[in-house]
């Protein structure tokens, strides 16, 4: 048994890139979803938007996602800098932007259900379209908390932070999903 | 991109931030003004978007440069 | 004790399943509606039940844990517990993936069984038109999985990582997690009797699978979660693929195999993400009450078939390019001579991926979808044919001229070439839409899917499982045996759907109890042959199962193939190879003067001497 080689010694693309190319591959996967979501919406409705859209509103958490992705980036740089101050604010404030993001969007769902009820066509789109997305906000929070909470102790701010980095790109992910999501549910005539 | 000093890379992050808030409300005001067809240029902005996050958040480049 | 974590995940699973109900009653409750309607507690209390079952089944000890700050465990079992455990070994995975999807192939066997009894004659025989439609349905889900899982998740887990020289995959705790997640499937299929089954095939068209009984609901959740683990393999296979290959291995030194996962992982990765949609949407329609297929409302369920299609004829080559991979690498070794075209081969798996996705709609010539639509989709279906021809080309290429050795797997391959052939010419007939208006929906299109996937993927997997044996078990299987197996299944498979042609021909439908009587003799015929047919899977299971506990202890290379995984034990170690090996060629030189494939590494201190030569 001693002549077996250490599992670690045998690896010539780091363990770090590895992770990165899994990640990428797993939101290549989600843009399809997205590319369903979405060829669905045009199939179905085609262009049409109701005038009741709360228009405010929509552009509204589209700049607080846009927001929480900045934050987010700066949480990882400041991890990658060893700031850990400014990964700890950063990552806060990222969670922060992400919550409210969910609290527009379940204003809006109340707006929704009396003006588009899930029953009518462009009801089904929106609920289906904006509940998938904010499931997966929901997940990104998930592991925003997981990473904050772990984080205190500095641990990420010592170097490697696949945790970190990890996390910040599935939420940039899910901010590029929205930027998607905006115009084709709010804006398209 | 090679690996730039915090200040530097923060900064960049903010001019990426104000990029994307000024495309946002730039689709939303064509829609004001174009009554009809403002799809392409939907598209358009949105791969801009894309673009944008996924070079200089997301650090695509990563995956074909070899560093570190 | 042997089986703790299965226990536990039995009953983290009811526990999660219980919450999950309950917060579903109870948000229904608030709402206004009524609390205990079935189907949306149930939906929720398995989403709960899921992650229950998982954690409580070796994720929270091995992984879940470090996301609290909490050290994972290590589980030190090297047995027979091994397979019933969340083991992350590639090895362990792959006979795991083997033996399930093998019992699922004989429950879905026989239920081809009772439904070949109930077509023997016309009018009842056993069921009713109901049951039948049940009986049918789940024959259709059990075998896709099958297809779809026998070669990706059980061949290539066992296989990649020792065929690249590796020792393990990219994620070998995501691998673990594909495969638990498999279990939950299972039973949710198996439950849907108790809930009224479901009776939509496995394609779940709407509007009738937004109506049926509950027993839908849980054939969608299955399906979807069958979805996650494929594309969580598919994932991990690419990552695998492209980043842990021994040094020397490079694409064009790469297994034709490997090169077939990577092409249908490609897939699975993808085009899975839509099915995973489409059955969402008709959850959704159940449980939501949403209207994407109620016209009514402004609904279409073509939506539904486009979704569902734009994965399922990528999916079939997620099952038929693997086939492809493990029979042309049969093929080679066996012929002891270069494989035939490797590039073009390549070439033809690339292309196969990216013309897969255009064809869709060769499923809907008779949906009533758009007229304009005809001409572009057949002429994409045809072209897929060039390359599918390819790779049977370089199959016959292979076996021209070479010093064919016909063991048991080598026939297996052989059969298959036989096999899909017909089964490949007779899809001409449904890509072109004048032909397949009329064929649409007959015993023609069961007869030819079931030669492209029983006749050929099957008989691949036949071929790979008896090639692999002595690797995977450290045995070998009885060769007279196998070969009895070979020409009877053969034989018997052919009278058994060969005649369906004939009889789809002349009219009879698919998925239906009862037929005119003027087809009864056809039906009767394949009815017959089709239980022959079943009783060479008992030659089989007999074969396997007492060579695996009996048989003769194998070698380290009984077939003097040339890959890497015959240069180890058999089975190999943990480890997989002692050192790292180092590839210095291609793999299929049979006979090419002065051509080696790979050279076993030295144990411990080459890795400096590797790094430093790039
Ligand atoms: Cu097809």
């Amino acid at each position: 048994m001693a002549v077996h080689a250490p599992a670690e010694a045998r690896r010539h693309v780091s363990r770090l890139a590895i992770n990165r190319l899994g990640l990428w591959l797993f939101l290549l996967s989600e843009g399809f979803l997205f590319a369903a979501i979405i060829s669905s919406r045009y199939y179905l409705q085609g262009l049409n938007r109701p005038e009741t859209l709360n228009q405010v509103l929509g552009l509204g958490i589209t700049i607080v996602l846009i927001a929480s992705s900045l934050s987010a980036y700066r949480a990882e740089t400041s991890a990658a800098h060893g700031d850990q101050k400014g990964f700890s604010r950063n990552t806060l404030a990222t969670i922060i932007f992400g919550a409210l993001f969910l609290v527009g969007v379940s204003i809006e769902w109340r707006e929704a259900f009396h003006q588009f009820p899930p029953y009518t066509g462009f009801g089904t789109i929106f609920f289906t379209m904006t509940g998938i997305h904010a499931f997966h906000v929901l997940t990104g929070l998930l592991a925003l908390g997981v990473v904050f909470f772990l984080g205190r102790d500095g641990r990420f701010t010592k170097g490697a932070s696949w945790g970190v980095e990890g996390t910040v790109k599935y939420w940039h992910f899910v901010d590029v999903a929205w930027v998607f999501i905006y115009p084709t549910l709010y804006l398209v005539n | 991109m090679r690996r730039a000093s915090p200040r530097v890379a923060l900064r960049r992050g903010l001019w990426v931030f104000i990029a994307l808030v000024v495309l946002a409300v730039v689709e939303y005001l064509l829609t004001l003004v174009m009554k009809s067809g403002n799809l392409p240029w939907m598209v358009i902005m949105n791969i801009i978007d894309a673009g944008l996050i996924a070079y200089f958040f997301m650090h695509i480049a990563q995956l074909w440069r070899r560093e570190e | 004790m042997a089986l703790l974590p299965l226990v536990r995940g039995l009953s983290l699973g009811a526990v999660g399943f219980l919450l999950g109900g309950g917060l579903a009653a109870g948000i229904r409750g608030l709402m206004g509606l009524d609390p205990w309607s079935a189907e949306p507690v149930i939906v929720v209390g398995y989403v709960f039940g899921l992650i229950g079952w998982l954690l409580g089944v070796g994720l929270w000890g091995t992984w879940a844990r470090e996301w609290l700050g909490l050290a994972p465990k290590k589980d030190h079992v090297h047995d027979w517990r091994r397979y019933f455990r969340f083991c992350t070994d590639h090895k362990v995975i792959g006979v795991q993936y083997l033996v399930t999807f093998m019992v699922i192939m004989l429950l879905g066997g026989l239920l081809a069984v009772l439904m070949r009894v109930e077509l023997m004659q016309p009018g009842k025989t056993l069921m009713g038109p109901g049951q039948f439609n049940n009986a049918m349905s789940l024959h259709g889900i059990l075998m896709v999985a099958v297809a779809v899982a026998t070669i990706m998740g059980g061949f290539a887990n066992f296989l990649v990582p020792l065929l690249i020289g590796a020792e393990d995959v990219a994620f070998p705790r995501l691998n673990a997690l594909s495969y638990w997640i498999i279990p939950p499937v299972a039973v949710l299929l198996l439950a849907t009797p108790l809930m009224g089954g479901f009776d939509a095939g496995w394609t779940a068209y709407p509007p009738l699978s937004v109506i049926n009984a509950p027993g839908q609901t849980l054939y969608l959740l299955a399906f979807l979660t069958f979805g996650i683990s494929s594309i969580v393999g598919g994932m991990n296979f690419l990552a695998t693929i492209i980043t842990l290959r021994a040094p020397g291995m490079s694409w064009s030194r790469l297994p034709i195999f490997v090169w077939s996962i990577f092409a249908a992982a490609l897939i699975s990765l993808t085009a899975t993400q839509f099915v995973a949609y489409g059955l969402l949407m008709i959850i959704l329609e159940r449980v939501a009450g949403t209207s994407f297929f109620n016209s009514a409302q402004g609904g279409a369920p073509l939506l539904y078939q486009h979704i569902f299609w734009f994965y399922s004829h990528p999916a079939v080559y997620i099952m038929i390019l693997p086939a492809f991979g493990v029979v042309l690498e049969v093929l080679a070794h066996f012929s002891r001579k270069p494989l035939f075209a490797y590039k073009w081969v390549v070439g033809a798996f690339l292309s196969i991926v990216v013309l897969s996705f255009f064809v869709w709609a060769h499923h809907l010539f008779t949906s009533g979808m758009a007229d304009y639509l005809h001409l572009p989709f057949m002429v994409t279906t045809e072209l897929i044919s060039i390359p599918t021809g390819v790779v049977f080309l370089a199959g016959l290429g292979t076996i021209w001229l070479g010093r064919l050795w016909l063991t048991t797997p080598m026939l297996f391959a052989l059969g298959f070439l036989f096999n899909f052939l017909i089964g490949g010419i007779t899809g001409i007939f449904l890509a072109d839409v004048p032909t397949d208006i009329q064929l649409q929906d007959t015993y023609f299109v069961v007869a030819h899917f079931h030669y492209t996937i029983m006749g050929g993927e099957v008989f691949a997997i036949m071929a790979g499982g008896y090639y692999w044996f002595p690797k995977i078990t450290g045995r070998m299987y009885n060769d007279r045996l196998g070969k009895l197996h070979f020409w009877w299944m053969l034989v018997t498979y052919n009278l058994t759907f060969l005649p369906m042609f004939w009889a789809g021909v002349q009219g009879m439908n698919r998925r239906v109890a009862d037929f005119p009587p003027e087809l009864a003799g056809v039906n009767l015929f394949a009815s017959i042959a089709s239980f022959f047919l079943a009783a060479s899977f008992v030659v089989l299971v007999y074969n396997l199962v007492v060579s695996w506990k009996r048989g003769p202890v194998a070698a380290a290379n009984p077939w003097r193939a040339r890959t890497l995984e015959w240069q180890t034990t058999s089975p190999p170690p943990l480890e997989n190879f002692p050192a790292e090996p180092q590839v210095m060629g291609s793999p299929y030189d049979y006979g090419v003067p002065g051509s080696v494939h790979s050279r076993p590494g030295i144990a411990g201190g080459a890795q400096e001497v590797k790094h430093a030569q790039g």
